[in-house]
């Protein structure tokens, strides 16, 4: 057993930091410009790992952390509540990411475009992790884009319940029937 | 069925350094940017795209999808564990966290075993709170300074060779090259500790020189800005702006609480640190393009903004930045009345970006 298995670490989204906008109202131009960027300072990185382990192919994060904080852009002056902009840059990210995934798991179906391999993040992953990673993400690329993002928020983001019902806009219920729905179709998939 | 190994999952991370978050920033600033131009004809477009698109697919025409940017082929290693945002916690099999304190602050495991476990602080700031086991010692690297400690909770913040230690509860054993101390709660210091000065006038900001309290207010001013709340952090630097001993992301917090705070001529002077004494520092390019803007939108210097957006492509010849730079530079100077300069600039802007997202303003710039 390698040094990295047998020391299990996990990166959670604990403690996750206040934001206060400053400067609204004054200067709308500048102030939003001045929030966004400092915004995507402080978030660019979470959503960018939020990004990869959803659609586990890096040639993809750009494209979708910039569309998450385009659409946070718009959004940002109607913020009431500044420190909920982790949560709900993360709500962006996973609405964006069900789209993309729909529509690649529909070119898929129409043989126009093959299963993405899970690409290399960290060159400190062992062989066997990293056949690991590709297992499951060729596993999942055969799920229904919603059983796929509920099932790694839940396996490898290690999201609550109720976190996750947040972050894919349903019901608590609704994420325990598709998690339970997604398990059953990980253990048949694994099992062929 | 498959079970994540925690120590997996944290890697799971793509790399994301200051190169490709500015890279990313700008797109997303030109994507605005011509949303703003383009919207009255987008819902046209959009409507006659999705026809388009629907027609594609029926026919099977659909283009397999490119995204508009990958990963650089530069090969910064990506460290084994890397908390990317402030407040990242990493917990380890027993229980034991660490917590960063810091954006950009990475850790690393170098070893672990039944009676040792050893990780690296290889920069940035980070609190360890670590489960009590007698049978298995939690030892923290940080340069030259190591940090022993059977349970407790301690703040280890890098900063080049040296790292300071401040216990929260507990007890740790410090150690560096020729020497080493203990530690017990509210305990703190830098090590290794820096030979006495000769005279008392000598090196006032040197670390070496904070008492307990500035260690505590330096913490404190992290964790404030990490909140968002630069009024506070700023009301910390502006009592005690030798808490920052120069490193260029301990700089940029302050800039940010400085510029965030309405502080823009503090903020400035942060921000030249970083280009003056960091110029290797991925982060420099971005601080030079702040301070122009800063310059030009704040403080309305547009000769000093010009001098600020040059230097972003002295720092980083082909980095992101560069074309906005060009750009604003130019823009800088015909507002400071340097015209011959300025239609330099926009000529050479045109040559190097001739569809460039600025090349239409540019061009009313010099004809006008």
């Amino acid at each position: 057993m390698t040094l990295a298995m047998t020391e299990p670490t996990r990166a959670t989204s604990a403690g996750r930091p206040h934001l206060h906008l400053v400067g609204h109202g004054a200067a709308p131009e500048s102030a939003t410009r001045l929030d966004l960027t400092t915004v995507y300072r402080l978030h660019s990185a979470y959503v960018a790992t939020v990004a990869f382990r959803l659609l586990g192919n890096d040639a993809e994060v750009d494209d979708l952390v910039q569309e998450v904080f385009i659409e946070a852009h718009h959004g940002l002056a109607q913020l009431l509540d500044p420190s909920a902009i982790r949560g709900w840059l993360a709500r962006i990210c996973v609405r964006k990411s069900v789209r993309r995934l729909r529509r690649r798991r529909l070119r898929q179906m129409l043989g126009l475009q093959d299963v993405p391999e899970w690409q290399k993040a960290d060159p400190s992953l062992t062989p066997e992790q990293m056949s690991e990673v590709k297992r499951a993400y060729r596993t999942l690329a055969r799920f229904p884009a919603e059983e796929r993002v509920i099932w790694i928020l839940r396996h490898i983001e290690g999201e609550s319940l109720d976190e996750i019902g947040r972050l894919c806009e349903c019901s608590k219920s609704t994420v325990q029937r598709r998690i339970r729905s997604a398990e059953a179709r990980f253990d048949r998939e694994v099992c062929r | 069925m498959i079970e994540f190994d925690p120590a997996v999952t944290s890697r799971l991370a793509p790399r994301w350094d200051a190169e490709r978050m500015a890279r990313n920033l700008v797109r997303i600033e030109r994507r605005l940017e011509h949303k703003r131009i383009s919207r009255p004809w987008a819902i046209a477009f959009s409507v006659l795209a999705t026809s388009m698109a629907l027609l594609g697919l029926f026919f099977g025409l659909w283009p397999a999808h490119t995204p508009s940017s990958g990963p650089t082929s530069r090969t910064t290693p990506v460290p084994a564990v890397t908390p990317h945002a402030p407040a990242t916690e990493t917990r380890f099999g027993d229980g034991s966290t660490a917590t960063a304190l810091t954006q950009g602050a990475v850790l690393e495991l170098r070893t672990t075993s039944d009676t040792e476990l050893v990780v690296v602080a290889k920069s940035g700031s980070f609190r360890f709170d670590v489960v009590p086991n007698p049978a298995r010692q939690f030892v923290v690297e940080a340069g030259d300074v190591t940090v022993r400690v059977l349970g407790t909770r301690f703040v280890v913040t890098r900063q080049d060779a040296r790292a300071e230690v401040r216990v929260e509860r507990g007890r740790v054993e410090v150690t560096w090259p020729n020497g080493r101390t203990e530690l017990s709660v509210d305990g703190s210091g830098w090590f290794p500790p820096l030979p006495e000065p000769a005279s008392s006038a000598a090196e006032p900001v040197s670390s070496a020189a904070r008492g307990p309290l500035a260690v505590n207010e330096r913490t404190q001013f992290i964790e404030l800005t990490r909140k968002g709340d630069y009024q506070a952090a700023y009301a910390i630097i502006d009592r005690a702006p030798q808490l920052f001993v120069g490193c260029a992301e301990d700089l940029m917090m302050a800039a940010d609480a400085a510029r965030l705070s309405n502080h823009p001529r503090q903020a400035v002077g942060y921000l030249q640190r970083i280009t003056k004494e960091h110029p290797s520092d991925s982060r420099a390019p971005l601080a030079a393009f702040t301070l122009g803007r800063i310059f030009m939108s704040q403080l309305g210097q547009p000769a000093a903004a010009a001098r600020a957006f040059a230097q972003v492509r002295q720092l980083a010849p082909a980095g992101a930045l560069v074309e906005d730079a060009l750009a604003r530079e130019a823009e800088a100077l015909e507002q400071a009345g340097q015209h011959q300069a300025a239609q330099r600039l926009v000529e050479a802007y045109l040559k190097q970006y001739p569809t460039g997202r600025r090349s239409e303003r540019l061009r009313q710039l010099v004809n006008h």
